[in-house]
């Protein structure tokens, strides 16, 4: 399996007396389903930047399929990496086929014909994240979880071969966080893109990662396959309270609180 | 239906209105002169023709150029109340213009009067981004009210400019505070014309990258884009437009609010459409606020500025109050 996405000895802080990362090693790998989790202030948004680029690493390297990703080309960035962030709000009303459109405006030209499949893409992902029937909508019209499937959308737009997101449930009901769990799920299956997910919810990332890890500190308490991290001890290490993790004959993982 | 059409044929559409419109303003002023007449009886009224037809160019592209630098503010700091007037841009190329003339550069050359514009407008605007900067989500917000403030600072000046100034040079400075459209240098006016074209089309070029830059920074980033480089170009494009446009007009506010707003409303946000419909209904606007201005109390006339604040002001409010 090729690396997709790698940090080596990665340290970051924003002033030079607080270090946030310290020697930081990560790799994603092509057709990974990996979570980052951790208690608040782990470090987990942190190293989202990091990995995005949005910041430069103190010390270390990080780079995307091999290449510094400070040094890409924005465009060849977004072709090879789509984020979805904690936060986005459109202040301006956009329509959710212009949103969505966004994920291929830095393809297009400055002056002439748009590509013959331009459109062909971005109908495609609005299909796949079944937004289709918004597209003439404003996108601040719509409900939470809709809004999320239209980021989403714009994300695959970019035709990635990564997608990164940032607390892709926060703020959606359970209801919302399973469909859009299974969504990427599928993306992941079928369109084989690999995905990492930063998220506080323990039980939907057990649930749909392949691999979890879990970040205490801005450290690294366990990387591994979700099974064999999804366990009392190492949870109660990364959040300081007693949790209880039963498995099913399926070897699904619940999470009970004891008094 | 007329919103149906002219969503379906922007552009045919509106250069037809703009004719409309230009022939319309043509009539009105301090005498009236019918439609028909402007060709039957051109002869007779041919200087007034040429002056209207003059100060109507000037205000098309003194409008055309305020409302694309609005839709250029609103679209980098995420703001549809953000305007070259309230960002303070005006106020900061006024005193420019201001010193320029009182320290007698403005007379030595022709050049000087734009540049002075331009230094002025790009220092101001430089304060309020460094004011407002690290404020987290209320940046938006602060940028606005630093705005307000270094405008506000920028009047003081030029006001105590004002009060060393004799009484024939503070009546016309007076009528180019408030906007004016009345015709002056025609190598100035032609420079201006050439500055605000290129601007225009160097925003409407940086379309696809102000849609991505409106929906945030790391946003615009995450799509491909370099954040840094969008804003530079804009908000440098949208200040040098507007200090070009002060020098030949004064400072006429409110253009860069109203318009971007209503044709969001009709065209919707993409910056692809907006820009170019932006400079032709920013013309159309003040051309008939111009009309409305020299007519209204003919023979005396109004200056421009007053007309454009009487609609600008409650207009501004009430986007304040749908916001909240």
């Amino acid at each position: 399996m090729n690396n997709i996405i790698s940090l080596e000895n990665v340290s970051f802080g924003y002033n030079k007396q607080n270090t946030l990362l310290e020697n930081f090693n990560f790799s994603l790998n092509s057709g990974d389903f990996t979570g980052i989790i951790g208690a608040s202030g782990a470090g987990k948004t942190t190293l989202f930047k990091v990995l995005t680029g949005l910041v430069k690493a103190k010390s270390g390297n990080v780079l995307l399929e091999g290449k510094n990703i400070r040094k890409l080309p924005n465009v060849e960035r977004a072709k090879l990496m789509a984020v979805v962030p904690q936060e986005f709000y459109s202040p301006l009303p956009y329509t959710v086929k212009q949103i969505v459109e966004m994920g291929r405006l830095s393809l297009l030209p400055r002056i002439g014909i748009k590509p013959s499949d331009h459109n062909q893409y971005i109908e495609k992902a609005m299909t796949e994240m079944n937004v289709s029937q918004y597209s003439d909508k404003l996108f601040n019209t719509l409900s939470g979880g809709e809004k999320q499937r239209v980021r989403i959308a714009m994300a695959l737009a970019q035709t990635p071969r990564i997608l990164l997101l940032d607390e892709p449930t926060n703020s959606l009901d359970l209801g919302h966080s399973i469909q859009l769990m299974k969504l990427l799920k599928n993306l992941n299956l079928n369109r084989g893109i690999s995905i990492l997910i930063i998220s506080h919810d323990i039980q939907l990332a057990s649930k749909f990662c392949r691999r979890i890890v879990l970040l205490k500190n801005g450290r690294k308490i366990a990387d591994g396959k979700t099974e064999s991290i999804i366990n009392s001890a190492l949870l109660k290490e990364a959040y300081d309270c007693d949790i209880k993790v039963f498995e099913d004959s399926k070897g699904d993982k619940y999470l009970s609180f004891p008094d | 239906m007329m919103l149906i059409l002219l969503k379906k044929h922007p552009y045919s559409l509106t250069l037809v209105l703009l004719a409309i419109c230009f022939v319309l303003c043509l009539c009105f002023g301090a005498v009236f002169i019918s439609p028909i007449g402007l060709f039957t009886e051109y002869s007779t009224y041919k200087p007034i023709i040429i002056l209207r037809i003059y100060r109507l160019c000037t205000g098309f592209i003194v409008g055309g150029a305020l409302a694309v630098a609005g839709v250029g503010c609103q679209a980098v700091l995420k703001n549809s109340l953000a305007d070259p007037f309230i960002l303070g841009i005006s106020g900061g190329a006024s005193l420019g213009i201001a010193i320029a003339i009182v320290s007698g550069l403005a007379v030595t050359g022709i050049f000087f009067l734009p540049l002075f514009a331009f230094v002025g407008a790009i220092i101001t605007l430089s304060l309020v981004v460094l004011l407002s900067y690290g404020t987290g989500i209320e940046y938006s917000n602060n940028i606005l009210l630093s705005g307000v403030i270094i405008g506000t600072i920028c009047s003081s000046f030029l006001m105590f400019i004002i009060t060393t100034l004799g009484i024939a040079e503070l009546n016309s400075i007076t009528w180019w505070m408030f906007g004016n459209l009345q015709p002056g240098n025609r190598l100035l006016f032609f420079i201006i014309v050439a500055i605000v074209i290129i601007g225009t089309i160097t925003l409407f070029l940086y379309g696809k990258e102000a849609n991505a830059i409106s929906v945030g920074d790391d946003m615009a980033y995450f799509l491909g884009h370099s954040p840094v480089k969008i804003i530079l170009v804009i908000l440098g494009v949208s200040s040098f437009m507007t200090a070009a446009v002060v020098t030949i007009s004064g400072i006429i506010g409110f253009v860069g609010l109203i318009v971007p707003h209503i044709l969001r409303r009709c065209f919707g946000a993409d910056h692809r459409i907006l820009y170019p419909m932006a400079f032709f209904f920013g013309g159309i606007f003040l051309m008939i606020c111009d009309t409305i201005a020299k007519t209204v109390l003919s023979p005396e006339q109004i200056p421009v500025g007053v007309i454009t604040a009487l609609i600008g002001g409650p207009f501004f409010l009430w986007i304040l109050r749908r916001k909240a």
